[in-house]
């Protein structure tokens, strides 16, 4: 079987690898990830089978919600047996949205400002900020 | 020996009590937590990217306050009570050891501040427990022995991953339970301990939240858990008001109590601790039941 990998899809996988510093090929596809992620089940797409499109080269992997989700627990990086920091590969896909300019929470909109008011810890709303925001 | 100590913006709101009950037990237990006279958000998150250097700035500007702190108290060991402060800090400041280019990098960014010089060690109140104090002498300070009580111990994740900051086992530690131990407490042991609470998706995703709550807690209650006890602000939080949902919701059939585990030895290493109890009217039932303290 012969792939063909787009310019697009090219240049995605270089950016990914540069951000995260990690060797997306290190990966073997064990899905230990996916299965041990705990937010898994909100996920679109399980955390393996994202690193797998990298891999690939396919950019359908940006519309997927999985590194939306992650909430860097680090559990996945842990227990990798490839010792791939996949916490870093999902940093990675978030920046390349962001860095084009796609933010994943829009902090001036009526539902964002309504959580300010409850009484979630900052902590939380700096995290999900900085995730989400660029 | 008195410990600077770095509170971070949580403790001093939602995660008050923890605070407070912290720096009790300090007092009890022979030293002080001293807080940085200035000090600035650590940056709540670590950032993953390996080229993003701005954001490591707030967490540097706590180091340097420690650092200045630390020439005063004779000691280079900064505290927190706060699990994400403890792992943002301490990534942070492990970064710069193993990139000294990096660290110098900052400094000279950072040209109003004096250099930080890289030998700050953070530690978490947990630590502090256990490694320079000992469960050994805590149990000499007990007044009041939780023996009737079941606590459950969760650690959440930013305590022990990654393993690069980890101060206990990773998948099965043990200092928490230690601690509750040498106050007289009952251990349960969940496996779900080190699990994520969900973090911050409480804003964005609270379905998740709410899944990962549920695992934990139905486990927890499984075993008869009577109060969890975390050390950290978010996990309170979220594991608190996610079984106030899933109450609702009547996917669990009770709701267990979470509170920070310095309110536990509060009660605990005190004479008054049976007045404390008054607030945790929950704790005081349940002893109650079964004879009391």
């Amino acid at each position: 079987m012969v792939f063909t990998v787009s310019e697009k899809g090219l240049e995605l996988r270089k950016t990914v690898e540069e951000i995260s510093g990690e060797n997306i090929f290190k990966c073997y596809q064990c899905g230990k990830c996916s299965a041990t992620c705990p937010v898994v089940d909100s996920m679109d797409m399980a955390p393996n089978k994202v690193i797998r499109l990298v891999q690939t080269g396919d950019v359908e992997v940006l519309n997927q919600n999985t590194f939306w989700v992650c909430a860097a627990c680090f559990t996945c990086s842990a227990r990798c047996p490839r010792s791939v920091d996949i916490a870093k590969i999902m940093e990675g896909l978030r920046n390349v949205k962001l860095r084009n300019k796609q933010d994943f929470i829009n902090i001036y909109s009526k539902e964002f400002i309504e959580k300010l008011i409850e009484e979630i810890p900052q902590m939380a709303i700096v995290s999900a900020i900085k995730k989400g925001v660029w | 020996m008195d410990y600077p100590y770095y509170p971070g913006c949580t403790l001093k709101t939602t995660g008050k009590k923890d605070e407070e009950a912290a720096l009790e037990v300090a007092k009890l237990l022979g030293f002080e937590l001293k807080e940085l006279p200035t000090w600035t958000c650590c940056g709540v998150v670590y950032n993953l990217t390996s080229d993003v250097m701005a954001d490591h700035l707030s967490a540097t500007r706590t180091l340097i306050r420690a650092q200045e702190m630390g020439r005063e108290l004779k000691t280079n060991k900064l505290v927190t009570l706060c699990s994400m402060c403890y792992n943002v800090l301490k990534q942070v400041n492990l970064m710069y050891k193993n990139n000294p280019d990096k660290l110098k990098n900052i400094n000279l960014f950072l040209d109003t501040e004096e250099d930080y010089l890289g030998d700050i060690e953070i530690m978490h109140f947990l630590e502090v427990l256990y490694n320079d104090i000992g469960p050994e002498k805590i149990k000499e300070k007990v007044k009041t022995s939780l023996k009737n009580l079941k606590v459950d111990p969760y650690y959440g994740c930013m305590l022990l991953r990654p393993k690069t900051i980890a101060f206990d086992d990773q998948d099965s530690p043990h200092i928490m339970g230690d601690i509750l131990s040498a106050l007289g407490a009952t251990v349960i042991e969940n496996p779900m301990t080190v699990e994520c609470c969900g973090a911050h998706q409480i804003i964005t995703n609270k379905g998740a939240v709410l899944d990962c709550v549920e695992r934990i807690v139905s486990i927890s209650q499984k075993k008869g858990a009577d109060v969890i006890v975390t050390p950290c602000p978010l996990c309170q939080y979220n594991l608190t008001t996610a079984q106030k949902t899933l109450f609702e919701k009547g996917k669990i059939n009770r709701k267990t109590p979470v509170i920070y585990l310095s309110e536990l030895m509060k009660i605990s290493l005190t004479e008054s601790g049976q007045d404390y109890l008054k607030d945790y009217n929950f704790i005081k039932d349940k002893l109650d039941e079964r004879g009391g303290l």
